[in-house]
């Protein structure tokens, strides 16, 4: 209680001098920008916690960050591992321009923790971690900074999108279920995600929005949280939106949502992408590094800049070799494998880099991934594309190709490289041919079609039997079995032939 | 008796009078409710139990701590700065009685709040892990690793001393070690390294290791071989070995075939029948990984026999009991503290005094040369002697706080190790009886000379 009149007079004093200190921030902000009192610009738009602990701090926060990290690095060696994502937390935001510190701790958890597990499940949920650190926290503190952007874009490229962890295919297969309940196809279909409404009051003028929502409340989900429901719950929510003419949109507005809130995915950004690098399939990783990279570059100087250039560039050709989406989703299959559809974007890429920095840097690559590119079109009968990949390799680089027709450069392409393929490799030749064995089956080419069909299984087995005495090798780099590509291969046929006799013939042979 | 509980009861009354009491309740309890929401696990159930253990009620109990330890240097010498403690002496009160009544006010305070903690926390535990919000595989596994009190037991050591004083003298014969190395930094460097070389396992040979049960396991809760390994090459995939349960000469042993990856933790179970008669347990490692790669244990730390001892909650309490040991003789400190100096010089040295006893196993490594200090055989004789000091210094240091220093129970609680009555006993005679109650007679005997009646 206070019962003096003084008492009243210096609360009213408090109040009125923190909000006149209140009004000075704004203008002190700008003073420190102006006369260029700090390294960094100063940290605005940050939550309260944030703000209050890099201030009340001051320069203990360095301190403080520092003996959590040593906690962390003691916890880590003794294998308790429960507390090192609030720990990193914390070390992070309690410097949050600190980029190094970002950059640790992420890679930290997505690469040194995560192998400690032996479950895919588990390693999964290490490399998420990672992920959102970067993504959630250190890029929301310091958006203007290309090395975390990099660091981003090469837990997508590098981490998920290779095969150098033996759960390699658990990381792919579960980033691919997250993207697919935001997109129908390969990815977003822009102009549809323009006329979404973007936020909430927008949302609620919908005829029969009102009546939807409370539906949703109803039955114990709040729409507005844009989490999906439990796995056990998901259906019946996608029922209730099914029974109503507003339920479209509201799945689509919960849909942009988390592309550009929980994934920070901008769909104008998504579409640049796009325009550089090809229709690339945002269900598997290689998009999401070239997008960050992407997004990294206009902040991007000097090496940095060279080094994004070079993700977008590599994500290209990875996404060339194995992005395209396939899931069988009876059969629990989940095959990414080539998308011949970038094979323009990604030879005007190289033909970009050959003119921008020295050709011979680039050279073997370029004639590299050309003889990989003539052999995945070529068996994808893609005659068009072959002829100008092998049109490229005759002007450019004639020694490669030294006289010989495309058939015969093919075919010994075919015989001769089997052992020095990469299981992706691999994976796009077994599925070319089987691919032409398909084709030319549909077209009533039998001989033609069993060559093709021989050459996928004696490439199969050629590239297995090494491995079939090395159970850890199989896991991480065999193949899928061989009936499974084929169904694959079967779907791509089924896209290209129309007729209805080709069709018959096809049925026939399966 | 009477006084000392009448001056307890005093302090207790004025503090919940100043409302010290009911709002520092109030903080800890919207720490208990608050942390839980904003703290991150590793995304699984276990994770997330193992951290609000952890976080809610250590950070309550450093509340409380500094709470404390403000509290009892105010406690006294708050009294004499306001001449209140005038009144007190001039009564038939002698200064043990003051500090002793003041030390139990303060004690019982703490019991009440970390009660209130305790239980919240335990109540926050079981809301999150309630059967419905649980699957049945997060469940079995919160009760096999958490929810349960498990005592770990390390191999019997292997007394390797005779053998590196024989490598020691055979060197030294050899002319290899210079005469003015340090005798005692050698033999533990030699004894180091035969230790890790026993606890080495070689492609395609064994080590084995026994341990000595304190008393056999039943049948429904089997033995649990917790470990973990190095490797001697790079790369961190699977190896594989088999586990040889029982002496070599029982009619019985029990073989289990393992794959798993190095610096992760590995659990196998242990059936009881496998004990021999005399209480013993003999393991052997067999290193069968078809590549050529030495296992590497690290028999103290990474060969863990986990053995049940009971329930969680009878853990869970006697971890309370040890903060509130800690509390008592955090009091203690302060108030003896508050005897001597002003409240803020009381509070620095009290603060120093719970700092040093945290670090108390760092100066242990560091009396005990597992800390470089600088005094390599080339330095210079000053920096070699200013070093020995230093050690002998932190020897003494090592001698006061060592007895007192202990791990968190809070972190033995969070992984379900066993806290045992034994513990709790040790803790308290040491830190409540010896510890605190020479820290009593030095307050007492500053205090009954202590002119508290000086003009300001």
């Amino acid at each position: 209680m206070m019962r003096r009149p003084s008492s009243w007079i210096l609360s009213v004093l408090i109040i009125a001098l923190v909000w006149a200190a209140g009004t000075r921030h704004a203008p002190l902000l700008e003073a420190r920008r102006t006369y260029e009192l700090t390294h960094a610009e100063p940290l605005e738009n940050a939550p309260p916690l944030i703000v209050f602990s890099t201030i009340a701090f001051g320069g203990f926060s360095g301190i403080l960050a520092d003996l959590l990290w040593i906690r962390a690095a003691r916890l880590q060696m003794e294998g308790q591992f429960f507390e090192l994502v609030q720990l990193a937390e914390w070390i992070t935001r309690l410097q949050p321009r600190f980029p190094e510190g970002w950059v640790y701790h992420a890679w930290n958890l997505a690469y040194n923790v995560s192998v400690m597990f032996q479950q895919p499940e588990d390693r999964w949920r290490w490399v998420r971690h990672g992920i959102e650190l970067l993504r959630d926290g250190g890029l929301r503190y310091n958006p203007a900074n290309p090395t975390l952007h990099r660091e981003l874009g090469w837990l997508f490229q590098h981490k998920m999108g290779q095969t150098l962890d033996q759960a390699h295919m658990h990381y792919k297969y579960a980033w691919a279920m997250e993207m697919r309940r935001l997109f129908d196809g390969r990815g977003p279909d822009y102009a549809g995600l323009a006329r979404v409404p973007a936020d909430r009051a927008t949302l609620r003028g919908v005829t029969g929005m009102d009546a939807l929502l409370s539906e949703v409340r109803q039955a114990g989900f709040d729409p507005f949280s844009y989490e999906w429901p439990e796995p056990g719950k998901l259906s019946e929510f996608m029922d209730i939106l099914d029974g109503h003419a507003a339920g479209a949109v509201l799945l689509k507005h919960i849909q942009l949502r988390m592309l550009i809130d929980r994934y920070r995915l901008i769909p104008s950004r998504m579409q640049e992408v796009e325009a550089e690098i090809g229709p690339v399939d945002w269900r598997l990783p290689q998009a999401h590094a070239a997008y960050w990279a992407w997004s990294g570059m206009r902040y991007a100087t000097g090496f940095e800049r060279l080094q994004l250039d070079r993700m977008v560039f590599q994500s290209m050709a990875d996404a060339f070799r194995t992005g395209r989406f396939h899931y069988n989703e009876e059969e629990g299959a989940f095959i990414p494998g080539p998308n011949p559809d970038l094979l323009p974007y990604v030879m005007r890429a190289y033909e970009t880099a050959i003119a921008e920095h020295d050709p011979e840097l680039i050279r073997v690559p370029y004639i590299n991934f050309l003889n990989h590119a003539l052999s995945i079109v070529y068996t994808y009968n893609r005659l068009a594309d072959a002829r100008t990949v092998f049109g490229t390799l005759e002007e450019k680089f004639p020694e490669t190709v030294a006289g010989r027709t495309m058939e015969q450069y093919v075919i010994e392409l075919f015989t001769d490289r089997h052992e020095d393929l990469s299981d992706l490799e691999a994976h796009a030749f077994v599925e070319g041919a089987l691919y032409q064995s398909l084709f030319w089956t549909a077209l009533g080419d039998l001989e033609r079609a069993a060559g093709y069909d021989r050459l996928a299984r004696r490439t199969w087995y050629a590239f297995m039997e090494p491995r079939l005495h090395d159970p850890e090798w199989r896991e991480r780099t065999g193949l899928p079995p061989i009936d499974e590509i084929k169904r694959q291969a079967m779907e791509q046929v089924l896209q290209t032939i129309t007729s209805r006799a080709a069709r018959e013939r096809l049925q026939t042979a399966r | 008796m009477n006084t000392i509980l009448a001056i307890a009861m005093v302090s207790i009354r004025s503090a919940i009078r100043s409302k010290v009491v009911i709002v520092l309740l109030i903080f800890l309890l919207t720490v208990l409710i608050g942390l839980p929401l904003t703290v991150r696990g590793d995304g699984t159930a276990a994770g997330h139990v193992r951290l609000l253990l952890r976080y809610t009620l250590g950070l309550a109990a450093l509340i409380l701590s500094l709470a404390t330890v403000w509290a009892s240097c105010a406690a006294i010498s708050g009294d004499i700065r306001d001449r209140h403690i005038q009144l007190m002496l001039s009564k038939p009160v002698h200064a043990f009685q003051l500090w002793i009544g003041k030390w139990i006010g303060l004690l019982c305070m703490n019991a009440v709040l970390l009660t209130v903690c305790a239980i919240t926390a335990y109540g926050a535990m079981r809301w999150s892990t309630q059967p419905n919000r649980l699957s049945a595989e997060q469940r079995a596994e919160l009760h096999e690793e958490i929810l349960i009190a498990q005592r770990r037991l390390t191999p019997r050591p292997a007394n390797l001393q005779p053998e590196a004083r024989r490598l020691f003298e055979a060197a030294r014969a050899r002319g290899e070690i210079p005469g003015d190395y340090p005798v005692r930094e050698v033999l533990d460097l030699i004894e180091r390294s035969l230790e890790a070389e026993a606890n080495a396992v070689a492609p395609e040979e064994f080590t084995r290791w026994t341990y000595d049960l304190p008393r056999r396991p039943t049948e429904e809760r089997p033995l649990v071989l917790r470990y973990r390994f190095m490797v001697s090459t790079l790369d961190l995939e699977a190896v594989e070995g088999v586990w040889t349960i029982g002496a070599p000469n029982a009619a019985r042993r029990h073989r289990v075939e393992v794959s798993g990856a190095p610096r992760a933790w590995h659990t196998v179970q242990i059936p009881a029948e496998y004990v021999a008669d005399d209480g013993s347990l003999t393991i052997e490692y067999a290193n069968v990984h078809p590549r050529p790669t030495t296992v590497l244990f690290d028999a103290r730390e990474d060969l863990r026999l986990m053995l049940y001892e009971g329930g969680f909650l009878l853990n869970y309490l006697r971890a309370n009991l040890l903060i509130l040991i800690h509390l008592g003789f955090l009091g203690a400190i302060g108030l003896t503290a508050g005897s001597y100096f002003s409240i803020p010089v009381a509070a620095m040295v009290s603060f120093y005094a719970l700092l040093l006893v945290n670090v108390g196993r760092f100066v242990g490594r560091l009396a005990a040369r597992e800390v470089s200090m600088g005094d390599t055989p080339d330095a210079g004789w000053l920096t070699r002697m200013m070093a020995e000091a230093t050690r002998q210094i932190y020897g003494i240091l090592d001698l006061i706080v060592g007895p007192i220093s202990a791990q968190n129970p809070l972190d033995f609680v969070a992984v379900g190790e066993w806290i045992g009555w034994s513990d709790v006993a040790y803790m308290g005679g040491t830190k409540l009886l010896l510890y605190s109650g020479v820290l009593l007679s030095l307050g007492i005997w500053h205090l009954s000379r202590k002119e508290v009646a000086l003009p300001s």
